[in-house]
């Protein structure tokens, strides 16, 4: 009767402290492929990073590839969960760094679409399609995503975490603004508006055909440092409005919002970091050259790495 | 649906951190749990249940949608984990089953988009120059020392549940071949197929009615003593499968273990309309089950298959 594996999960993970303790962990944790086979000790003193990823219209799968790229070319390690029930203070309290790439939605009921809608399928979702959604962050969860940050850590919040602010004022809070939907995905231009900023340095301005997600951002404009704009001339009009006219689902009459979209920011909160950049629906955007250089920056300006 | 799992999982981790104070090596150890975590039922005395899930083709939030009904309503409790890397005895150790439903493939060198029944295309289509666009490159992500653990995990008396794709792990590892007892082929794109009990005296398919199903139908070689066959997919129009040239990220699934399917080799054989859609075995002091449906959450949710599974798991667990 299986008898033989009684171990306790609770006795599992005081093995794993006590073998911590003792200094000769074989962790599970840490992704081999993150970490330079030769170097396995320089992950003492180096900043961690926990990244919470993957909704029901971002397989995680896509976002661990692009995001495994930049961490392996930082070199830096970095943890996976998808486990969005398991974020609180205590899960934060290892890392340096947060990053948040997922939406603020779950379908406890289900949905009926095919399990690969992932990539490039994203435009079939009008109102109706959400009507079983739930949110599945707490005021608690994102209070320690704030706390986190006002501690002096960091938090780089990816494409569809702008949407998480729509249903947490504190995550709203730290982030500093909200997603209010997206066009389809299609080409558009990509123009740093700040360049005087280390997140920004030695990025040209550059196409990329992604979801052109348009944002509020409530702090300082001068924190701004994206613009996307689509040069065919193509608006975007957007149901949703600022959830502050009557919460998360806050929609009315389409209003157009023109060509061009705040795409990006950073700023400073209480003692730590906040970066939010809006691309990142396929791997291939992810990986557009000056993106990718963007986002080494961003890291290493929220971790305050010698850029 | 989750707080008192979570609770206790947070209170056992803040016992960790602390206890590890100074090493950030220390700290993994908790970290690896960020992925594994309790969302339903009540974990104090139930038998416990790992999910590893998600491929590329597989998005991890409907997976974890359609399980969750299934261990609701058995009272179970269950993890989730995505992160493939860490499959170990070590990580299945708490566990007396462990669910096994992604495929045997990664691509860290990227890929562009999903398949082509979304109508996806290469970024290179219809361009001058499509051969400086390097091709997509997949891996197989299963160790030897993984495959082993599996099958040391079922041997030692434990269960697997390998659902849908799974199967295609097989092409990966002999050793996770040998516990799953097959392999699967291939599948057409996603149709309607009837699905037929074809041993109803076996504790998973009692009082499971024959259902149709718009899936993806599997076809798969079961290696083991054909008696353990409980489930046979049909097209009811006829249509065949001939899984043919493969597509261009299938050459990775080329290894030879076992039966012959060479890297590039066509297969030409024309499957007719019928296969094998779901077995179940003993191995060592453990137990096997494989079922072949799980493209959607309407197809996992189907009644009659929703009844075979959670007969499955209480199978698989050897509860009444």
């Amino acid at each position: 009767m299986g008898n033989a594996k009684k171990t306790s999960r609770r006795h599992f993970l005081r093995n794993a402290a006590a073998i911590a303790v003792a200094g000769a962990v074989e962790s599970g944790a840490l992704p081999a492929s993150q970490v330079p086979a030769a170097s396995p000790g320089k992950l003492n003193g180096r900043p961690r990073t926990l990244a919470l990823v993957g909704d029901y219209a971002h397989n995680c799968d896509a976002i661990r590839v692009g995001l495994d790229r930049l961490f392996k070319e930082l070199e830096l390690p970095i943890d996976y969960t998808t486990n969005y029930y398991d974020l609180s203070k205590s899960l934060l309290e290892p890392y340096q760094l947060f990053v948040c790439f997922r939406d603020n939605y779950i379908f406890p009921n289900g949905r009926n679409f095919p399990a690969n809608r992932s990539q490039g399928a994203a435009a079939a979702s009008g109102g109706g399609a959400y009507a079983a959604a739930e949110h599945w962050i707490t005021e608690e969860q994102g209070q320690a995503v704030k706390d986190f940050v006002t501690a002096g850590n960091g938090l780089y919040s990816f494409h569809s975490s702008c949407f998480i602010s729509r249903s947490s004022e504190n995550y709203r809070d730290v982030q500093g603004g909200v997603g209010l939907n997206h066009p389809p995905l299609r080409p558009f231009k990509v123009r740093v508006v700040n360049k005087e900023h280390p997140v920004t340095q030695g990025v040209e301005d550059f196409m990329v055909a992604d979801e052109q997600h348009y944002t509020i951002y409530d702090k300082d404009p001068k924190n701004i440092l994206l613009h996307s704009e689509n040069l065919d001339g193509l608006t975007f009009e957007a149901t949703l409005r600022d959830p502050k006219e009557g919460g998360p689902e806050a929609s009315g009459p389409p209003r157009n919002l023109g060509t061009t979209s705040i795409s990006g920011w950073a700023h400073e909160f209480g003692s730590g970091r906040v970066v939010f950049t809006a691309i990142g629906h396929t791997i291939h955007a992810m990986w557009e050259p000056e993106y990718l250089k963007l986002q080494k920056n961003a890291v290493k300006w929220l971790l305050k790495m010698p850029s | 649906m989750k707080e008192p799992e979570s609770m206790q999982r947070r209170a056992v981790l803040q016992q960790i951190v602390p206890a590890s104070v100074g090493g950030a090596i220390a700290i993994q150890s908790g970290a690896s749990l960020g992925d594994v975590s309790s969302t339903v039922g009540n974990s104090n005395h139930a038998p416990r249940t790992l999910v590893l899930m998600c491929d590329r083709y597989h998005n991890q939030d409907y997976i974890r949608v359609a399980l969750n009904r299934l261990f609701s309503e058995l009272g179970l409790p269950v993890d989730y984990t995505t992160n493939y890397y860490e499959l170990s005895s070590k990580l299945l150790a708490p566990y007396k089953l462990f669910i096994a439903f992604r495929d045997e493939l990664i691509w860290p060198s990227g890929y562009s988009s999903g398949p082509a029944e979304e109508g996806s295309r290469q970024p290179q289509d219809g361009m001058e120059n499509p051969g400086k666009f390097p091709p997509e490159k997949a891996e197989y992500w299963m160790t030897d020392d993984q495959g082993k653990a599996v099958k040391d995990f079922v041997a030692d008396g434990n269960g697997l549940y390998s659902m849908h794709n799974n199967a295609f792990v097989s092409r990966s590892s002999a050793d996770y071949r040998a516990v799953l007892g097959g392999v699967a082929l291939g599948h057409p794109p996603v149709r309607p197929f009837k699905v037929r009990v074809t041993n109803k005296e076996h504790p998973i398919t009692r009082d499971v009615h024959d259902f149709i199903v718009q899936d993806e139908q599997y076809f798969a070689q079961y290696d083991l003593d054909p008696k353990n066959l409980l489930l046979q997919g049909e097209n009811l129009d006829g249509l065949t499968y001939k899984p043919g040239r493969r597509q261009p990220e299938e050459n990775a699934r080329g290894t030879n273990v076992g039966q012959g399917q060479g890297a590039n080799e066509t297969i030409e054989q024309e499957l007719g309309p019928m296969s094998i859609s779901g077995w179940a075995h003993e191995y060592g002091k453990g137990r096997v089950v494989f079922t072949s449906i799980g493209h959607t959450v309407e197809a996992m949710w189907q009644p009659e298959y929703m009844k075979i599974q959670k007969n499955a798991v209480r199978w698989l667990l050897r509860m009444n």
